[in-house]
């Protein structure tokens, strides 16, 4: 506005322009109030859920806890897996529901039920969204399932796509799956991937993972020294 | 405009404006409070928005040094506890929890104020004499550690977070017994094998070394005989420490400082305060409460029935010892001017209206002269020695620039010059082993040109200058110098060949048929069986046992392999059974051990892999 203008063309000015506007102003402050007290109500109610959620899931985490003390007993397993439901009937894309998932399919393995302990991963697999947790419980799926002896499910599982800080773990899988399978050289080389992969914080797996790949050591015939290391030669 | 918009307010229009003005401040105003609040401290990191202060940093950091002492005690050097040390891996593993506090949020988790208030209230280290949740102990707790109530609040919900997800990532790996049994088929492997061992010694003990082959070897591997370039340089050594031991300081001058500080002690006495709190509003109480106590009432009994402070009502209002900067300045002042037993008149600070009573006073006293004096004859002597060590450096640079000796500038400033003698640019000793004199006594100004270096500061109180007084081009040492080494070497490499070659024969014996039993005979070698060994067997040495669990599984021949060992030695194992542990022969605390060792093995690789991926996902900004 331009200050040549008197000051009754300045009001003119404001009047004009808010008969042109005027509705459409006072629609959207109608809306952006009402839009930012109802998202508040909304961040609130999520709020509130995720913190019931997280209620339920340290008495979960209790439960757990006790059994590790003093024994599963049945009435524990009960508590247990009700508290597991009710947590994944809240909101099953939470991270609280795909943990709780993941303890009742340890507790169904510490009981020998491996085909419950696939259903609680496969339930993980297909409510999750988050990648770190689907590569978790995708190779431990693959466990159970070489566990139950179904080598090529497991195998196919771990053969897809995963980043580098799982590759340790799907490797020495794969070598398990591949001995039993019988072939011994393919193993080998998944078991020197896995102990290449290893990373620092993960380096109490070597000893398991030397014992797995010493374990099928090519028999490459008399008069032919051991394929250790050639740095430990002297040692 | 709006001045004028007001004045002529006579319609609808221009209330409307001036209300939708006021929204749009009240929206965005609300907004600038919320920024507003996590800002203040210096920031320096932050992990997808999230700030890392550095008040949290320096805190972690004191924390990990008190960890570190705690764990080595004074054995730890100081350099390793320096906060340049410690900041950068600190800072690091805040980013990691970050990290993981703000993936566990966007993914749903969060945790209530009730459990934030629980835990609070269950903390032992928050409890008074009575055992119940202390206020003030917890705020000035707080406040030692740098938090305020509502940052601390926020660091332990964050804590909580990260200690669900550990216990759900973590604690729901597993180990099935599939993989148990597998385990344990390695761990408890037992293998039998036989061997024979072919001593270095006895090899060396018979080998004959003629000048014409040590000859060779020497002219074969001269790197090896290489004296590499040496350079020996003149140094002055200046330092605030080396100034203040020639220091002389008048007893006079001692005296005057402890006197100094003797009255400043007189001043840091601690008080114990007790206070009765009244709100703003009853100033007539307070003024009636003073008669009263005037005329000898109890202090502890109008406290309990008056104070309106909860934390220190039944406790006679006791409010403990203050060094003087513990209450506002009002308070202090007061309290200052009191006698023990004495109760001041009404008081006025933000928290309402004090009745202070000084309970007690202690501290104040100074140490005897006799027990200060070293300390400050040192101070003082450091005080007078680091003016001296300012001056000395500027002459010192200037004179070393030009000068054409440093024993000359070393006089002239009342210094002494020292010489490292000749050393490599892998150092040498004193001074020369530090990495900053090294490399300018290698540096072109100091070698080429030999000059004086500049001022090489090892420290903030530390200077060094080098001169060049002798080099030493690297040579090829001569065989008379260096035989005994040679020597030395020409036996290791052929007492290796030869034991090899004699494993190479026996092995080349057992692949033509013979039984290893006959092939050592005819070698005149003893030939040793085991059968059952474990990997953790005491014998026959680990080295052997590593190879002998390395071998691969015999078929229908046994495997057999020559390895090397420690000393000159040399192994050919002849590798027959391999024996697979089995659940059933194993002790179930055994088994249970095992599984416990290798469950919590997988938890913490599937907790770490976990982790790592979360810290690539988010952006770190700093």
């Amino acid at each position: 506005m331009s200050d040549t203008l008197t000051e009754e063309e300045q009001l003119e000015a404001i009047k004009r322009w808010w008969k042109e506007n005027g509705k459409f102003l006072v629609l959207a402050v109608v809306f952006g109030v009402g839009g930012w007290f109802t998202w508040g109500a909304w961040q609130d109610q999520r709020e509130a859920k995720a913190e019931a959620a997280s209620a339920r899931f340290e008495q979960l985490l209790n439960v757990m806890d006790a059994a590790d003390e003093r024994g599963m007993t049945e009435e524990r397993q009960a508590a247990a897996a009700e508290l597991v439901e009710q947590i994944k009937a809240d909101n099953s894309r939470s991270l609280y529901a795909q943990n709780a998932a993941m303890l009742m399919a340890r507790i169904a393995v510490q009981n020998g039920e491996l085909e419950r302990a696939q259903r609680e991963l496969e339930w993980v697999l297909d409510n999750n969204r988050d990648e770190a947790v689907e590569q978790l419980a995708r190779v431990r799926l693959a466990r159970v399932l070489y566990a139950q002896e179904e080598h090529d499910a497991a195998l196919a599982l771990i053969e897809r796509e995963h980043t580098s800080q799982f590759a340790a773990k799907y490797a020495e899988l794969k070598g398990d799956i591949l001995l039993a399978q019988g072939d011994a050289e393919a193993a080998r080389a998944a078991y020197q991937s896995a102990l290449d992969a290893l990373t620092p914080d993960q380096q109490q797996r070597s000893m398991l993972l030397q014992m797995k790949l010493d374990d099928v050591q090519a028999a490459s015939g008399a008069g032919a020294h051991t394929p250790v290391t050639a740095g430990e030669e002297t040692v | 405009m709006l001045q004028n918009l007001r004045e002529n307010s006579k319609g609808l229009v221009a209330g409307l404006l001036i209300g939708f003005l006021v929204i749009i401040f009240a929206l965005s105003g609300s907004e600038a409070l919320f920024m507003g609040g996590s800002s203040g401290e210096g920031v320096e990191v932050s992990v997808d928005g999230e700030r890392i202060s550095e008040i949290d940093i320096n805190r972690a950091v004191n924390m990990q040094r008190q960890q570190l002492r705690n764990m080595y005690g004074d054995s730890v050097p100081s350099e390793f506890l320096s906060d340049e040390r410690l900041r950068e891996p600190v800072v690091e593993s805040l980013i990691q929890r970050k990290a993981m506090a703000v993936a566990a949020r966007s993914a749903g988790m969060s945790v209530s104020d009730d459990q934030v208030n629980q835990i609070i209230l269950a903390e032992p280290m928050f409890r008074g004499e009575d055992d119940s949740f202390d206020s003030q102990r917890f705020q000035q707790i707080l406040r030692a550690q740098g938090f305020t109530p509502s940052t601390y609040r926020a660091a332990l919900r964050e804590d909580l977070l990260i200690e669900q997800l550990v216990a759900g990532i973590a604690g729901s790996s597993f180990i099935t017994e599939a993989e148990l049994a597998r385990a344990v088929a390695l761990n408890y492997q037992t293998r039998d094998f036989s061997y024979v061992t072919i001593a270095g010694d006895e090899v060396r003990a018979s080998l004959e070394i003629s000048d014409a082959e040590l000859e060779a070897f020497y002219q074969g591997s001269p790197e090896v005989f290489t004296q590499p370039e040496r350079v020996a340089v003149d140094y002055i050594d200046l330092s605030v420490e080396n100034i203040a031991a020639t220091m002389d300081v008048p007893e006079r001058q001692i005296r005057e400082q402890y006197e100094q500080e003797a009255a400043n002690y007189a001043g840091a006495a601690e008080r114990n305060a007790a206070h009765i709190l009244l709100d703003d509003g009853d100033r007539a109480l307070a003024d009636e409460l003073y008669q009263r106590l005037a005329q000898g009432e109890d202090f502890a009994a109008l406290a309990a029935e008056y104070s309106v402070d909860s934390g220190s009502r039944n406790q006679g209002g006791e409010l403990g010892y203050t060094a003087g900067d513990m209450f506002p300045d009002a308070f202090e002042s007061a309290l200052a001017d009191l006698s023990v037993g004495d109760v001041s008149e009404p008081v006025s600070t933000e928290a309402g209206i004090h009745l202070i009573k000084l309970l007690d006073e202690r501290g104040g006293e100074a140490p005897s002269f006799e027990e200060q004096r070293e300390r400050i004859a040192r101070q003082l002597r450091r005080a007078r020695a680091e003016g001296e060590f300012a001056v000395l450096l500027e002459r010192l640079r200037d004179l070393a620039y030009v000068a054409e000796d440093l024993a000359e500038v070393a006089d002239e400033l009342g210094l002494e010059v020292g010489n490292t003698g000749l050393f490599p640019r892998s150092g040498g000793q004193g001074v020369a082993a530090q990495r900053q004199v090294i490399d300018a006594a290698f540096s072109d100004v100091v070698l080429e040109y030999g000059e004086a270096s500049d001022a090489i500061e090892l420290g903030p109180d530390r200077v060094v200058v080098v001169k060049k007084t002798d080099f030493q081009d690297s040579y090829v040492q001569s065989l008379d110098d260096v035989r005994e080494q040679a020597l030395e070497m020409l036996r290791d490499e052929r007492v290796r060949e030869q034991v090899a070659s004699r494993g190479e024969a026996l092995k080349q014996a057992l692949a033509s048929g013979q039984s290893l039993a006959q092939a050592a005979e005819e070698a005149g070698l003893e030939v040793r069986t085991v059968s059952g060994v474990t990997r953790d067997a005491g014998e026959p040495g680990r080295a052997l046992l590593r190879h002998a669990f390395a071998l691969p599984r015999p078929s229908a021949t046994p495997s057999v392999a020559g390895q090397h060992l420690n000393g000159g030695n040399y192994a050919v194992i002849e590798l027959t059974a391999v024996e697979d542990g089995r659940m059933e022969e194993r002790e179930p605390e055994e088994i249970e051990s095992l599984r416990a060792r290798l469950s919590s093995q997988v938890g913490s690789s599937d907790y770490s892999s976990f982790q790592t991926a979360l810290r690539e996902r988010v952006e770190i900004s700093r």
